[in-house]
């Protein structure tokens, strides 16, 4: 057989094991992280005995091509923040602001709508969704029976905040961490470009919802808000003492990030030293702080990093990238945008982890040869991978669905689903205008005067509507 | 290269990490975790690399790592394969079937549980092990009316011996073979035969000293034992067969495929996932139950290691050690067999097997030994070696055996464990002599021989002169 065959049966094999895991996860048939793995050994085999490799490329494709090791870099400090999470979700810290803030709001619903959401932002930006949900859905829950309203408004506002806030830190989720290890972007670079935008974005996003829900928050009855002012917060901090410490640990933590530059001690060795003095100053029990960290998430994260490695290996991702760049043919404004959209996409289509690993090199290529947009469209794969989370109800919101119905109440993923679409449209459409700033300041000016003219206009139109009707009515 | 500061600091967090989680109550892996920033920040703040990812990189782009790598997958992969074959329910049935056909005659009874125990710590693991058949000893003697004391500790130290048939037995088979670059055969021919005697030997000393405590039980317990449904301890027929099919074909992987064409970590995860796959478990539980503290704590290991071996504190003593023994296999050998043993009881022995196995490595390459039997004595000794003392298998047999209403005296176990492993360590020693100066072994052979039959006959002497004095 000559070469060119044996490549492309290469190829074809091994983005089929690609398509096929992600189907496989989609469809709920087989845990991720066995598929992932299933997959990287068949992508393994595929290697060896038709490109003859060795066992080093294996260690390459695992741990990232010297000398910047991005994978593994990036791996130690996911390793690092689940130890982090791990112990500060034990101490009860969030639980406790969180319901201090609710009690600042003395339960005027468009406050503690706010203050939700706002605290959603939060800890997901510092603990990452699925901790964030496990956290504040069930208090969400408490305050709603207090207060006997209904939740579900404020639960799938919580839920389209959650996305948003994964993008606030360089440390908030593993996309984040993917990108920001392997563009070397760092942790205050990457909160002044891309998490203080998202700032703005949690503003529009929390404009529309209470446009859309504003007639059904009711306010509660004043009895109910003296019950939950009479309620003590400190009931969620199992050990004041180790609250204090964890807190402390936390924010020194935080701090270390902000002041020490990458290129001293680089980020993953910051986060898994603040992660072993919290694991030893709280005096937990170690061995059960390990077990319970998610090896699930390693195990599929090792899969993906082999099978997406070993695409870039027999070059398949030099051909998507050829085929955008083809695209936008070399122009940096498509670039950034055409890579917003289609992460964006594909993100909210498929697991966000994946497209983030096929993601990195596609811009690696693509901006070759132009350093000044290299990190611009970074930013923008960060962008689309953490807004298109909200296109589909599935991935974290399904978590949001199963503890909402534990807790007896119906979530409806249609309706859920209609709110997301029109978010996430919303989001990516002001990211658009925002690099559209970035490059043409004249003609985004331009965008957002016709926007706002456009809401504005939309707004009278509706208003007028509403008028008429309630004529009719009458 | 490296200051001699750096070299103290390395040291002391190597001891640390051996010393710390065995007086107090810190986690292993976190202690290891603690040692190696500790080093990274000495040799950041020390200056000797410019940019502290540097140590890193040497250890990742080193043999060392590659080795280390190769071998992380394969005990990941025998996690998996260990969890599942565990609670299928394979080996609590095929041990009652086989304690069933025994028809309760004592001495029979004691070979089925003794040769079960080496057979399953010689395909899953030790705890594996223990925790699998005490309980169910302590289920068979009370349907049979009998002491489990005898059975509980003969199986404990046994899994010790089957620790050492294959190189898929313990994690510092895993390690060493991976190192050394020893093909499942090899180990087995190399090291499992010789384990394969070393049982004989143990079990024949074992039913001496019980040979008054093992009393058949009645006619009646006996139908009871009978008329039990072995099938009991089997959740899922399906799971079963599945299961005992999967790991069968694995062993005949590991024997017919020869590593260069696939690597034995390979075979392992390929196995470990068809296993999952097929078993039908939930995966996420099976992940949850993986004993990911154990891979943090190699991984740490790994680091230290590395870095000993990068500052030269390995070399150091791999010259000691040929210092000492010169260019004579033997007793390099025996010397790494006995120390390697007592090392190991008193701290974990992955620490030292870890730091032993590139000594023995570039002891190999410096003084043109002919490699692999030296390698055997480390396999030997830090097996063997957790055994001198009460320590994480034994302990947990120990709990598991009061857990299920058997209490065992800790000294009683204690005695017996010691005795049994020096009479192994011993039965080794000759072997490796024999297998070099055949005459000298004979020799030693003799004399151990002459200092038995003696202690024996003085032991019996002893005995008589009671019976006697009780009329």
């Amino acid at each position: 057989m000559d070469d060119a065959l044996i490549t492309l049966i290469d190829q074809i094999i091994i983005v089929g094991c690609f398509f096929s895991v992600i189907i496989l996860i989609i469809t709920n048939k087989l845990n991720r992280a066995i598929a992932a793995l299933i997959g990287a050994v068949i992508v393994y085999f595929t290697l060896i005995f038709t490109k003859k490799g060795d066992f080093l490329v294996f260690i390459d494709l695992i741990l990232g091509v010297g000398p910047d090791y991005q994978n593994y870099h990036a791996l130690i400090l996911i390793l690092g923040m689940l130890f982090i999470v791990q112990v500060c979700s034990s101490a009860g810290v969030f639980q406790f602001i969180a319901f201090q803030l609710i009690k600042m709001t003395k339960g005027k619903p468009i406050q503690l709508l706010f203050a939700l959401c706002a605290i959603m932002l939060l800890v997901s930006s510092l603990f990452g969704a699925i901790l964030a949900i496990i956290i504040l859905i069930p208090l969400t829950f408490v305050v709603s029976r207090i207060l006997s309203i209904d939740p579900i408004l404020y639960i799938f506002s919580q839920a389209l905040i959650v996305p948003l806030g994964e993008m606030i830190f360089s440390i908030s989720s593993v996309p984040a961490i993917l990108i920001t290890t392997s563009a070397k972007i760092g942790f205050v670079e990457y909160f002044q470009n891309v998490g203080l935008f998202c700032l703005l974005l949690f503003l529009i996003a929390m404009i529309y919802v209470y446009f859309s829900y504003r007639n059904k928050l009711v306010a509660p009855k004043p009895r109910l808000i003296a019950v939950l002012m009479n309620y003590n917060a400190w009931n969620y901090v199992p050990n004041r003492n180790f609250f204090y410490k964890s807190l402390i640990t936390l924010i020194a933590v935080l701090i270390c990030f902000i002041i020490i530059p990458t290129t001293i001690i680089t980020p993953d060795i910051i986060a898994i030293t603040g992660a072993i003095v919290l694991v030893v100053i709280s005096k937990l029990n170690g061995k059960e702080i390990i077990q319970k960290l998610d090896l699930e998430l390693l195990l599929f994260l090792l899969g993906i990093f082999i099978i997406t490695g070993a695409m870039e290996h027999i070059k398949i991702i030099e051909a998507i990238a050829k085929g955008l760049e083809a695209f936008v043919g070399g122009n940096p404004f498509l670039t950034i945008v055409v890579i917003l959209w289609i992460s964006g996409i594909f993100s909210g289509l498929i697991e966000e982890i994946p497209v983030v690993k096929v993601f990195i090199p596609v811009v690696n290529i693509i901006t070759f040869g132009q350093p000044m947009i290299i990190k611009p469209t970074y930013y923008g794969l960060a962008f689309g991978v953490g807004i298109g989370n909200n296109l589909t109800p599935f991935g974290d919101t399904l978590i949001v669905k199963n503890i909402t119905e534990e807790h007896g109440v119906q979530f409806s993923l249609s309706r859920f689903f209609k709110l997301g679409v029109v978010i996430c449209l919303i989001n990516l459409i002001t990211v658009t205008i925002y690099f559209t700033l970035y490059f043409f300041l004249f003609i985004g000016l331009l965008t957002i005067l016709v926007a706002v003219l456009l809401t504005f206009s939309i707004i009278l139109i509706r208003r007028y509507l509403n008028k008429s009707s309630k004529k009719f009515s009458n | 290269m490296v200051g001699p500061f750096n070299i103290i600091i390395i040291i002391a967090c190597f001891i640390g990490i051996l010393i710390l989680p065995y007086f107090s109550k810190t986690n292993r892996a976190l202690v290891a975790l603690v040692g190696v920033l500790i080093i990274f920040f000495t040799f950041l703040v020390s200056g000797e690399l410019n940019l502290s990812i540097t140590l890193f990189q040497i250890i990742f782009t080193s043999r060392f790592f590659y080795v280390g790598f190769h071998s992380i997958i394969f005990i990941l992969g025998m996690l998996f394969i260990i969890q599942i074959c565990g609670s299928a329910g394979i080996f609590r049935f095929a041990a009652f079937k086989l304690a069933q056909r025994t028809k309760g005659r004592p001495t029979l009874l004691f070979l089925v549980f003794s040769s079960m125990a080496v057979f399953i710590s010689a395909l899953l693991n030790n705890i594996t092990c223990v925790i699998i058949l005490i309980p169910l000893t302590v289920v068979v003697s009370r349907i049979l009316g009998i002491d489990p004391s005898p059975y509980i500790i003969s199986e404990a130290i046994l899994a010790n011996v089957g620790a050492v048939i294959f190189s898929i037995s313990s994690i510092p088979n895993i390690l060493i073979s991976t190192y050394a670059g020893m093909t499942f055969n090899e180990f087995f021919i190399y090291v499992g035969l010789f384990s394969l005697f070393l049982f004989g030997i143990t079990t024949i000393f074992f039913l001496f000293s019980y040979r008054k405590k093992l009393t058949p039980p009645k006619e009646i317990m006996l139908e009871n034992l009978q008329a039990y449904n072995a099938w009991n301890y089997v959740p899922n027929k399906g799971v079963f067969y599945r299961s005992i099919i999967i790991l069968i074909s694995i062993l005949i992987c590991f024997v017919a495929i020869p590593s260069n064409i696939i690597s034995p970590d390979l075979i392992a995860i390929c196995g470990a996932m068809i296993l999952v796959i097929s078993s039908r478990f939930k995966a996420k539980e099976i992940i949850e139950k993986i004993d990911f503290e154990l891979l943090l704590y190699l991984m740490g290991i790994f680091i230290i290691t590395g870095a000993m071996q990068y500052a030269g504190i390995l070399d150091l003593i791999g010259n000691g050690i040929s210092v000492l023994c010169g260019q004579n296999e033997v007793a390099v050998i025996i010397l790494v067999l006995w120390v390697s043993s007592f090392l190991s009881t008193s701290v974990d022995n992955l620490p030292i097997t870890q730091v032993f196995t590139p000594i023995v490595g570039d002891l190999i390459t410096t003084e043109h030994m002919a490699g692999k039997s030296i390698y055997c004595g480390l396999v030997y000794g830090v097996n063997l070696g957790n055994n001198l003392i009460l320590k994480t298998k034994n302990v947990s047999a120990l709990n598991i055996a009061s857990e299920n209403a058997c209490p065992i005296k800790k000294s009683d176990f204690l005695k017996l464990s010691f005795i049994a492993t020096i009479l192994q360590l011993v039965a080794i020693s000759v072997y490796f002599i024999m297998i070099y100066d055949f005459i000298l072994g004979l020799i030693i052979l003799s004399i151990i021989a002459m200092v038995l039959v003696f202690l024996i006959t003085i032991i019996q002497l002893k005995h008589r002169r009671q019976s006697i004095k009780n009329g």
